[in-house]
């Protein structure tokens, strides 16, 4: 609804993947460069499910079910294969470092490097599954489906582009710790919680659904948030096994 | 829904109808437009009728067609309240209606004595038309659309839901774009928007044929029956302005009586010459026959062959489609000339005789002396220029019009009948013969001049219906039209006046009417057709001067006729075209028709457009932008603190 609103919805959507680009990544060469790379392989995985489903799109309703299962495991599945790229990556800037003498890698370069591939997991999500829809919202109409009269269809998918773009950067921190540290239980929380996420967004199918829907998908958001920000606490508590790799945290990062 | 495309396509509902335009004249600006530059946006408000409009914002009015007149009657009032009213009107919607109302009262745009100031005669109060509302010379401050069938119940569906919702946002609105060029160069007359180039004037082209045809550079110098009849109507919304019985099945009958004339031998051999003369603009201001009466006085390459001497006599046929009772009344100024005058009375009662064993037997009256002159016609331009012309005017009316729709969008082919038409036809025809004649021509002659009843329906089909409309066989064997449905408002003049008209300018009912009088007057018609070899292909022009290209179409090459069958341009000869473009003529001292003549214009437009959403408060909007802000500033300041929390732990540790 003319372009005070739709700078609304992309700020709504957007707006926090913004400041975190300009606080976190913006400085750092090598993290933009995660965040696009993190952002291609999304796509990736987009196009091999997009591939496997068109025969049997659009389709009734009950064919969400299946699809929405197929697609977070075949997501899950490309973020395994991310997390081993990684580990190949890490181990030759390690080697590399150490070649030209200078520091390797430590606990919170790792961090942000989770942090940016997170990023361009969720901004790619943004991109496709609510910036274009946001399109039309620039011009003088507005609109509203009818199974949910409460809001105009743009701030729906503001809110959950949002949601999933908080989900997607915050799983990815969770889902590095478990993978390096072999912590079973974070590395089940990362793809059943990507997947209740989608599978609750079917509420807003319901007729009025989008009440409920929208809230839940935040909350999801929220305590991801809230899991990995304990991770990082823990880590950057009074631990001694990684206080020596801590020490450099003034000097400028090796990234 | 498939993709981003068809949400759009969701949101946005074009719909249908038929503008009211910004037209202007000498003393400044009459009809609709839209306000300013901008596009005029409020949501959709119903009103049964036209006293129960109460507005408390800006609103889009949807009203009933029958409200029309009385809501702009409202708007008239000189009370306070009718100006806070129409300020606070965006845009006016008509339904389309089943005619439904006006069969009751009739309904018409113009006004009731129509072109009163033009009338010959001092008594500009007689009540001609008395259904007349004269809304057609209103100048309104917003757009007005009046709607199709299809667009009217979805716009009723919005503005009920506007109801339903009591008026709160987000509500259904409708989108005018009716900006006028006129008003974006602030120019609100015809001589100031003539002078920046933001309007053109009304205009056409007339065409006039003779029969047998003549010898243009060297005329025989035998006295001229000329003929006349209109090709142009107007209404309130001039895309829809049919004129089917007013003017044009006077002209229908003319066409139909030409072709019977065409059948017969021996023309040539008769004492007068006859003249056909279809004029268009006659309902702007008489700018067809007034330009063409001063065609003739300079002489022009347009009326080679006439000159205003030679024409003896003038038959006018008027609006005859509605004559039920088969009485046609003859109508005259006291002024013309008794004995020729009465000659034409005693040729359409001659004629009248002639038919008397026919299904229709036609009766022919003379109107009655109480009305005061001859009725809103083109012969009132020849009267003017010489009060003592022998012209007379055929109408369906004696005292008063038939016609409850004059100039409105109902006087369409539910409101004439075939069958008046033809044999309107037929006495036009046999009238005609005996005038060319002298009057001598016997009853069996006479009675072989029969006019083709299918003919008639065809052309009514081809003119005032969507189906088959311009498409239909008789107009493509002569011509390609540009558009299947034509309105018969006159439109602007879109050429140089003296240049040799060119077709692609020409609209389609003018092209009509002079390719089927040039092939019903083809010199040796009959004989041609047995040599049909002879005749050269053409596309527009042909090698000798004396012939003219006739039925040249997209699907085959026109042949080269001999034919007198000219266009004429019609223009308000208050204007003149200089290498600057049109101007303002002054004023010559004695021409009282153009001392009245408001010479109009039409403003320049870029498009038309109407259309619906739904649309949210300015509120929303600014809240969804503060909401939007606000998470991004949150964002960033929680982010920032995180990091310094984050720091000062690894510091302490």
């Amino acid at each position: 609804m003319t372009e005070v609103g739709g700078t609304g919805y992309a700020l709504i959507a957007l707006g926090p993947a913004f400041s975190l680009f300009l606080t976190v990544i913006a400085s750092k060469p090598f993290l933009i460069l995660t965040v696009l790379g993190s952002a291609m392989m999304w796509l990736v995985s987009l196009i091999a499910c997009a591939i496997l489903w068109r025969a049997f799109l659009p389709g009734a309703v009950w064919t969400f079910l299946p699809l929405l299962i197929t697609v977070v495991g075949i997501q899950e599945a490309v973020r395994l294969y991310y997390w081993c790229l990684y580990l190949k990556v890490e181990h030759f800037l390690n080697k590399l470092a150490a070649k030209v003498s200078k520091p390797q890698l430590v606990a919170t370069d790792k961090i942000q490097i989770a942090i940016a591939s997170g990023l361009g997991h969720g901004i790619a999500h943004s991109v496709f599954f609510c910036l274009s829809l946001l399109t039309p919202a620039f011009g003088p109409a507005t609109y509203y489906i009818d199974s949910c009269v409460h809001m105009p269809l743009f701030l729906v998918a503001a809110f959950m582009g949002l949601g999933f773009l908080l989900l997607h950067t915050f799983s990815m921190v969770i889902a590095f710790n478990a993978l390096a540290g072999d912590k079973h239980f974070h590395q089940l929380f990362v793809p059943v919680m990507h997947l209740c996420a989608s599978l609750l967004t079917m509420v807003n199918l319901l007729p009025g659904g989008c009440i409920a829907g929208v809230p839940m998908t935040l909350i999801c958001a929220v305590v991801t948030l809230a899991v990995a920000g304990k991770i990082v606490w823990d880590k950057t508590g009074t631990g001694s096994a990684e206080l020596g790799n801590l020490q450099r945290v003034h000097s400028s990062s090796s990234l | 829904m498939r993709s981003v495309p068809d949400l759009e396509n969701a949101m946005y509902q074009s719909l249908q109808g038929y503008p009211c335009v910004r037209l202007l004249n000498v003393t400044g600006e009459l009809g609709c437009a839209n306000p300013g530059r901008t596009k005029a946006i409020a949501p959709i408000q119903r009103f049964q009728d036209a006293n129960s409009v109460q507005l408390s914002a800006p609103r889009t009015l949807l009203l009933p067609s029958s409200a029309l007149v009385g809501f702009l009657k409202r708007l008239e009032e000189a009370d306070g309240s009718s100006s806070s009213l129409e300020q606070q009107v965006a845009g006016l919607l008509i339904e389309y209606d089943n005619l439904s109302f006006p069969e009751v009262a009739g309904f018409s745009a113009d006004s009731i004595f129509p072109q009163a100031e033009f009338a010959p005669y001092d008594t500009k109060s007689y009540q001609w038309n008395p259904t007349g509302s004269g809304i057609m010379y209103r100048r309104l401050n917003f757009p007005v659309f009046l709607l199709h069938k299809n667009s009217t119940d979805d716009v009723q569906a919005l503005a009920a839901k506007n109801e339903r919702v009591g008026f709160k946002y987000p509500l259904n609105v409708a989108e005018f774009n009716a900006v006028m060029r006129t008003t974006k160069a602030g120019t609100h007359t015809t001589e100031s928007c003539l002078r920046e180039n933001s309007c053109l004037p009304l205009g056409g082209y007339s065409v006039w044929s003779a029969l047998p045809a003549m010898n243009v550079s060297s005329p025989t110098g035998k006295p001229i029956v000329l003929a006349i009849a209109s090709m142009d109507s107007s209404s309130f919304f001039h895309d829809v302005a049919p004129g089917a019985d007013s003017p044009l099945s006077g002209m229908l009958a003319l066409l139909a009586a030409v072709d019977a004339l065409a059948e017969m031998g021996g023309l040539e051999t008769l004492k007068k010459q006859l003249v056909f003369l279809v004029l268009t603009g006659e309902s702007f201001g008489y700018l067809g026959s007034r330009q063409f009466l001063a065609q003739l006085k300079s002489d022009s390459n347009f009326v080679m062959g006439l000159n205003a001497t030679s024409i003896y006599q003038v038959l006018e046929v008027g609006s005859i489609g509605q004559a039920y009772d088969s009485t046609f009344y003859v109508h005259k100024q006291a002024s013309a000339a008794t004995t020729p005058t009465l000659q034409i009375l005693n040729a359409l009662k001659a004629a009248a005789v002639s038919l008397k064993d026919s299904t229709s037997k036609p009766q022919v009256k003379p109107a009655s002396p109480s009305n005061p002159g001859i009725p809103p016609s083109s012969l009132m331009s020849f009267v003017h220029k010489d009060p003592t012309t022998a012209g007379v005017v055929l109408e369906e009316f004696d005292t008063i019009f038939k016609n409850k729709f004059y100039h409105s969008q109902y006087d369409d082919a539910s409101n004439i009948n075939v069958e008046v038409i033809a044999s309107a036809a037929s006495l036009v025809a046999r009238a005609l013969y005996m005038l060319a004649s002298d009057n001598t021509a016997d009853t069996t002659i006479l009675k072989s001049i029969q006019v083709n009843v299918s003919l008639v329906e065809a052309m009514v089909g081809c003119l005032f219906h969507q189906e088959p409309g311009m498409t239909c066989e008789l107009v493509k064997s002569l011509m390609t039209p540009s558009q299947g449905f034509t309105t018969h408002y006159v439109g602007v003049f879109q050429q140089e006046p003296s240049a040799i008209p060119d077709p692609y300018y020409i609209e389609d009912t003018s092209r009509f009417v002079w390719n089927f009088l040039a092939d019903r007057t083809e010199l040796n018609r009959k004989e041609w057709k047995k040599f049909s070899a002879q005749n050269e292909e053409c596309t527009d022009a042909c090698k000798n001067p004396e012939e003219v290209c006739v039925a040249s179409t997209a699907d085959h090459k026109g042949r080269c006729i001999v034919s007198t069958t000219r266009y004429v341009p019609a223009f308000s000869p208050r204007l003149g075209y200089e290498s600057s473009g049109w101007q303002l003529l002054p004023l010559e001292t004695g021409d009282t028709m153009g001392a009245a003549d408001p010479v109009y214009t039409e403003s320049f437009w870029s498009t038309i457009g109407l259309q619906v959403y739904l649309q949210e408060s300015s509120w929303f909007d600014e809240m969804v932008l503060f909401l939007g802000v606000s998470i991004t500033a949150f964002s960033f300041f929680a982010i920032i603190c995180t990091k310094a929390v984050f720091q000062k732990r690894l510091k302490r540790a």
